[in-house]
């Protein structure tokens, strides 16, 4: 039959979307983006590797360390969304606290990466495939950059609800601030999904 | 009530207490420049496109008077472009490089993606789905500084010492990654990449606000499938820009690193002078499949805008229901879909595989099938309608006209073997021009004549819009036809000059010709300007629905304020093309109309709709006074 007679009849992927706030959908097309930024930089990185030799690059340690603070972070970051469903500001504002220093450490790791790299010779203006290495982690700690403002302005946020109750009962059951907070966590898991991928790809292909 | 309902109502009611809040007066700053609305947003976009489509349009007339006047004394332009006009009074050869590269990328990026994009995707997507504004006006604002600001950057650096950049559009390395192999590769590159830049990030923030907007902000009862082709075309082109834009981030990032921070990802044992650079390990080729990953999406990113303006206007104008809009819907989606495999047809003669040649080859042709159920459509629609030629239809049938004979030379230029003997010649300036050029530039064209009411509360002069219509149809076909012989003849694009091989020599007045003819087309496109600017003060004032036009745009106020209706948002009953319906009262029936309203004109299977559409009702009048204040 015509599709224009039901009114119900549409397209489920769209169903679904149309249930999420606005703001939330835009994150997820950003991401989508980002994603293709960082698919197509792994495919120059491929095709650069064949123009060097098969044991010039070496993956630093630095890096191995990153993939476990990132993952303790995005556990952390979980641990906060259930307490914003739990109500439980205390506990997420620390978790979030630990999100914030893990994050640091992770950008910190990354750079002592770089400077590992630079030892064994591989420079960021040396041969095309060790440059990659330094670009692909380098826009990464800009996306995450990025998370730890957000991650920020959270723990400012959520300080008002630690001290006084009532503004603690208005924030948990606003559904805004819910958002806000699938927000960050939505983004963070996407960072950490990010990382591992890079790193995966990273570990097989050198 | 589904889901989807009360997610629609959830809206509603929080655009409606926004609105309240809009009663106070804004100031001048917030109204008209930094503006949230995006209808005045729409309007700044639609300037700054016209702005930058004068100056690509003058820098074409400029380098085609060099081809089909190469003995003439350009001394006159001094006064314009000081030092590019050499002793002799010719324009100089750096110069004309920088000119058709400058005139690619306005005309690409600025005039048809920003100026075609960002004004129509703004102005129509809240308007005809029924929203307040856009998911972030916020967003929506950065969006256009961003532009705003990438074409500062490029303005000014077409006013620096050693020109803008001069290596084309698609500004390929290593040309365009060593400063030092020509004049454009020095800071007019660099700004070229920095714009560009700002631009992607602008356009990104522009997609991701109007994908987010089709889907979240629809009215209550505008399904996906009642949504007029227009929002499909831009929803489908925003989604082209998120996920192609940011891989021409990429390779725009990775050759300012080679240009400025001596790396080599483009680089690779390179020699000036005899002298080897250091530069090891990079892929000149790679750059291309990156550019053409996104370039080619780019085509279409540039057109889909048009053929959806197109649909609206051939549809409300042949007083016809759009023939076959699910085809047309699914053919965009395929066009979509298709347009990302296809890339390396620019790339036949680089080399590659002939097997794999063979394989884009065969894509590129596919992509042939969903562009002709379009152009059938279109045709069909007109087919044996009660058209009205106001100058948007004129525009639009142009455009069909435009989008068949240069999509013909595309299936010819689709086979590699063809297209090795015409790659880099003016056949292919001719395809593109036809098929991609003027089919978006009239598309843009046939939008503005249609939607001027809406923008500006007033009527643009009928006569003077015939007149640019004739010219500029004409014009077109006769700067980009014999370009098509030209190009069999081998002669390639970006040359500064022919005369010293003999073989051309014959086509000296079919040059001259096609000059001629593009002065004669830019002119004509005053015309336009001065229409489009009187008649914004001084034109007659526009009726509320002058074309008689079903979408939901039509229901405003002359001059819609911010948040577009007054009153509460209408509500959809049936899908935008009900022109002409057998037994109806007028030949056309708007979208907010209730099928109880319409008893003589229901067909069959729209009876269970009658009771349907009178439940609907009843719930929003139950909404309305639950809500008044
Ligand atoms: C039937 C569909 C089409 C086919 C089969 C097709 C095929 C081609 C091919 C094979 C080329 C490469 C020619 C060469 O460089 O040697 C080309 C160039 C081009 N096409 Fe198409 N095309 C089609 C439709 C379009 C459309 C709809 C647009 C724009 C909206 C478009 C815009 C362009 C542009 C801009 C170039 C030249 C790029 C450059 O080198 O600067 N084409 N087309
Ligand atoms: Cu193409």
């Amino acid at each position: 039959m015509d599709k224009k007679t039901s009114v119900h009849e549409d397209i489920p992927l769209f169903k679904q979307l149309e249930k999420q706030h606005p703001f939330l959908l835009m994150l997820y097309f950003a991401m989508v983006g980002s994603g293709m930024l960082f698919l197509f930089l792994l495919v120059g990185f491929t095709k650069s590797l064949i123009k060097v030799d098969e044991n010039l690059l070496l993956l630093p340690k630095a890096f191995v360390i990153s993939t476990l603070l990132i993952l303790l972070s995005s556990y952390f970051v979980q641990k906060a969304w259930q307490n914003f469903l739990t109500d439980e500001a205390k506990s997420l504002r620390q978790n979030l606290l630990y999100l914030l220093i893990l994050g640091f450490c992770f950008s910190i790791s990354q750079v002592w990466g770089w400077s590992d790299l630079t030892k064994q010779g591989i420079g960021f203006s040396g041969k095309a495939a060790g440059s990659y290495l330094y670009v692909l982690t380098g826009l990464h700690i800009l996306h995450l950059l990025g998370g730890l403002a957000f991650v920020i302005a959270q723990i400012a946020n959520y300080n008002k609800a630690c001290n006084d109750g009532v503004q603690a009962l208005i924030m948990f059951s606003n559904k805004y601030e819910k958002m806000k907070m699938k927000m960050l966590k939505d983004y963070w898991h996407f960072l950490d999904v990010l990382w591992i991928i890079i790193f995966l790809y990273l570990v097989f292909k050198i | 009530m589904s889901a989807v309902d009360t997610q629609n109502l959830e809206t509603q009611v929080h655009h409606d207490e926004h609105h309240d809040h809009e009663h106070h007066e804004q100031s001048f700053i917030r109204k008209y420049i930094f503006s949230e609305d995006h209808k005045v947003i729409a309007k700044q976009f639609l300037i700054t496109g016209i702005f930058w489509a004068v100056i690509g349009g003058v820098f074409s007339v400029i380098f085609r008077l060099q081809l089909g006047f190469p003995d003439a004394n350009l001394e006159v332009l001094r006064p314009i472009l000081g030092g590019w006009i050499t002793e002799q009074g010719k324009l100089d050869q750096n110069f004309y490089l920088a000119l058709v590269t400058m005139h690619g990328t306005i005309m690409v990026f600025f005039v048809l993606t920003a100026g075609l994009s960002g004004t129509f995707s703004n102005f129509l997507i809240p308007l005809q789905i029924g929203a307040r504004d856009m998911a972030s006006g916020f967003l929506n604002m950065l969006s256009y500084w961003f532009f705003f600001a990438s074409s500062v950057v490029m303005f000014a650096s077409i006013f620096i010492q050693t020109g803008p950049a001069s290596g084309g559009w698609v500004i390929y390395p290593p040309l365009s990654a060593l400063p030092k192999a020509s004049l454009g590769s020095g800071l007019g590159m660099t700004m070229w990449l920095v714009s560009m830049a700002l631009f992607i990030v602008g356009s990104l923030l522009g997609s991701i606000n109007y994908v987010t907007t089709v889907i979240n902000l629809r009215t209550r009862g505008m399904s996906m499938w009642r949504l007029p082709l227009t929002i499909w075309a831009f929803f489908l082109t925003a989604v082209i820009g998120i996920l192609s834009f940011p891989v021409l981030f990429s390779a725009a990032l990775l050759l300012i690193f080679d240009r400025s921070f001596g790396t080599s990802f483009y680089l690779d044992e390179i020699y000036i002078d005899g002298e080897a650079l250091h530069n090891t390990g990079g892929s000149a080729l790679l750059f291309q499949h990156l550019f053409w990953f996104l370039g080619h999406p780019e085509v279409y990113i540039v057109l889909l805008p048009a053929l959806g303006i197109t649909s609206e206007i051939i549809a409300t104008n042949s007083r016809k229901p759009i023939f076959g809009y699910q085809a047309m819907v699914l053919s965009m989606l395929a066009i979509t879909f298709i347009s990302f495999i296809v890339w390396a047809h620019h790339m036949f003669v680089t080399g590659m595989n002939p097997f794999l040649g063979s394989v884009f080859m065969l894509l590129t042709l596919i992509i042939a099938v969903p562009s002709a159920v379009k152009s059938f459509n279109y045709i069909t629609t007109l087919w044996r309608g009660n058209i009205v030629f106001t100058p948007a239809m004129l525009f639009s049938i142009g455009l069909v006209s435009f989008f068949i004979s240069g999509g013909v030379t595309g299936i010819a230029l689709g086979n590699s073997a063809i297209d090795i003997q015409l790659h880099d010649t003016y056949f292919v300036v001719a395809h593109f021009h036809l098929v991609m050029g003027s089919a978006s530039f009239f598309g843009m064209m046939a939008g503005v004549y249609h939607w001027f009411p809406k923008m500006f509360g007033r009527m643009m002069d009928e006569k003077l819009g015939y007149v640019h219509f004739w010219i500029t149809f004409v014009g077109v076909y006769f700067v980009f036809f014999p370009m098509h012989y030209i190009g069999i003849a081998g002669f390639p694009r970006r040359y500064y000059s022919w005369t010293n091989f003999d073989a051309f020599n014959m086509y000296a007045d079919l040059n001259m010709l096609i000059s001629i003819a593009a002065i004669i087309t830019l002119s004509a496109q005053f015309i336009f300007m001065f229409n489009f600017f009187y008649s914004i003060f001084y034109g007659r004032l526009a009726p509320l629905n002058p074309w008689r036009s079903n979408t939901l745009e039509w229901t405003t106020s002359r001059l819609p304020g911010h948040g577009n209706w007054e009153g509460k948002i209408p509500t959809v009953y049936r899908w935008p093309y009900d022109y002409s319906k057998p037994g109806a009262k007028e030949d056309f029936i708007p979208q907010h109309i209730p099928h109880y309203e319409t008893l003589e004109s229901n067909l069959e299977h729209e009876k269970a709709l009658e009771e349907y559409d009178k439940e609907v009702a009843k719930e929003e009048e139950i909404h309305i006074s639950s809500h008044s204040h």
